[in-house]
């Protein structure tokens, strides 16, 4: 179970603002702001704003247009990113004070295989996270064999990395989380760089996971039979509710007008 | 490309260990220009030659790795024959070459974890200075990781930059590369933070895929055949 209470977080860095790191002392946020109120003044703008959720269900999609603050709120799930207000606790332990432990328990899987994959060959960068646990040798081969083997990955364990094509290197990355067996895993994207027939081996793996898992998509498909979806819209969940209501109505909110014949 | 280009093999100089192969790397690449007799260095090439032999590598894969120095080592000969002497050209076109070979015999038969590994070995004196080997050698490990994913990002703004007819674009190239190398790095970031890395910790359990390097060894003499086949797309 994750819960996020009352957690807002950052500014979006745009052109002509300065980001500030430090909000809990140099901004608003601290009360310093005459009307002691969460809002701000353009350019700035929070990137969350005063997000309540508890997260139980197995299956959660998370939409919502680019900007809108999704990638962020995945990255808040398993401590990559603390809020600058409020806080997130995960089985509850709250990220701030327990990021290492928190990071266990979270996977955490990357839009670009190409930017998670920290070892030059399939094999190694498998062991690495069993490595940071600091399992013993004898663990580390076993499941490392058992997981490329489950993910068809086995008969390519001494390759490099970055022959593998743009599929194998997803179930790669994907691989290398799952086998620090954490308790849950949150995708940012999982699907956005594949083609159809990857994409739907990665769907299929994502339904055959025990754990409970978050997603980040703009693959509506993806979500159709997930168990609760939210919308986000510039930093606000606009919809929450399960996915036979909540993807209607954002394909509605995002329906584009007709440009002007030029 | 060299670059993790392990093979998966069972002759002796599999089972020799990194730490031993980096050693004998660095000693050849120094007493190598203490040499200067052509006929030493030719059967210096010849022990070199054998040894690829005896590590059963192929002649086409040694070839693809050495054919792109070839031309280089010729017009060394060539410049040298016309400003000082041939043999001196020669003397260090054979040096260039056995050294080459060697490199590229120890990138074939030993897992860059294993290099890695052997790097974080020879550091360790280095910790009472407050440098932490891990850290080096993981900074190797990702150096040799990313160079494939640079390149491509090179590929792929010169396409967009050709594309929109930027036909020399050597000096715009840099800035867009810089960007996104920088991008690039702040996803790594995560990436490792994500997967529980800590830098200030250290293991001391170096080789710790050793034992399971052996029962490979073992299985790969039946599946030697298909372990050959590059991986497809």
């Amino acid at each position: 179970m994750i819960e996020v209470i009352q957690v807002s977080h950052g500014f979006e860095a745009q052109w002509g603002a300065i980001p500030e790191r430090n909000l809990g002392e140099r901004s608003g946020l601290s009360g310093k702001s005459p009307k002691g109120d969460t809002s701000f003044a353009q350019p700035q703008r929070l990137v969350l704003r005063n997000l309540n959720l508890t997260l139980t269900e197995h299956r959660i999609g998370i939409i919502g247009s680019n900007g809108s603050g999704k990638s962020t709120f995945a990255r808040l799930l398993n401590g990559l990113l603390v809020p600058d207000r409020g806080r997130v606790q995960v089985e509850g332990l709250d990220t701030r004070q327990h990021a290492k432990a928190v990071r266990r328990r979270v996977g955490f899987v990357f839009q670009n295989p190409d930017h998670q994959i920290v070892f030059p060959t399939v094999e190694e960068d498998v062991a690495f996270g069993l490595k940071n646990l600091k399992l013993g040798r004898g663990e580390i081969q076993q499941r490392v064999t058992d997981i490329l083997n489950r993910y068809g990955l086995l008969e390519h364990r001494h390759h490099p990395a970055h022959l593998l094509s743009g599929g194998q290197k997803q179930l790669l990355a994907i691989a290398a989380v799952l086998v620090m067996t954490p308790r849950m895993v949150v995708f940012d994207e999982p699907t956005t760089l594949l083609d159809l027939k990857n994409r739907n081996h990665i769907q299929q793996v994502l339904q055959r996971l025990e754990q409970p898992i978050v997603v980040v998509s703009h693959d509506l498909e993806l979500l159709e039979d997930f168990d609760r979806v939210l919308v986000f819209d510039d930093g606000e969940v606009v919809m929450d509710a399960a996915p036979a209501i909540a993807l209607p109505d954002y394909v509605q909110r995002m329906t584009v007008q007709p440009m002007p014949r030029s | 490309m060299t670059l993790g280009l392990y093979r998966p093999g069972t002759s002796f100089l599999y089972r020799l260990s990194a730490r031993t192969k980096l050693g004998i790397l660095a000693l050849a690449g120094i007493g190598i220009f203490f040499v200067h007799s052509i006929p030493l260095l030719l059967s210096g090439l010849a022990i070199v030659l054998s040894l690829v032999a005896i590590a059963r590598i192929p002649a086409r894969v040694l070839w693809t790795q050495v054919r792109p120095v070839l031309t280089i080592l010729l017009l060394l000969v060539l410049a040298h024959s016309l400003v000082t002497h041939w043999q001196t050209g020669l003397m260090l076109a054979l040096r260039f070459l056995i050294l080459i070979i060697l490199a590229t015999l120890m990138t074939l038969t030993t897992r860059t974890l294993d290099v890695v590994e052997a790097i974080a070995q020879a550091l360790k004196p280095l910790r009472r200075w407050g440098i932490n080997p891990e850290q080096i050698s993981i900074m190797v490990a990702i150096a040799l990781r990313f160079i494939p994913v640079l390149l491509e990002q090179i590929h792929g703004i010169r396409e967009a930059q050709r594309a929109r007819g930027c036909d020399r674009p050597i000096v715009t190239l840099l800035v867009p590369l810089l960007v996104k190398t920088l991008h690039l790095a702040d996803d790594l970031i995560d990436a490792l933070d994500a997967r529980c890395f800590d830098p200030s910790s250290s293991t001391d359990q170096p080789e710790f895929l050793q034992a399971q390097h052996q029962v490979e060894a073992s299985q790969t003499r039946q599946e030697a055949p298909t372990d050959r086949n590059s991986p497809k797309s």
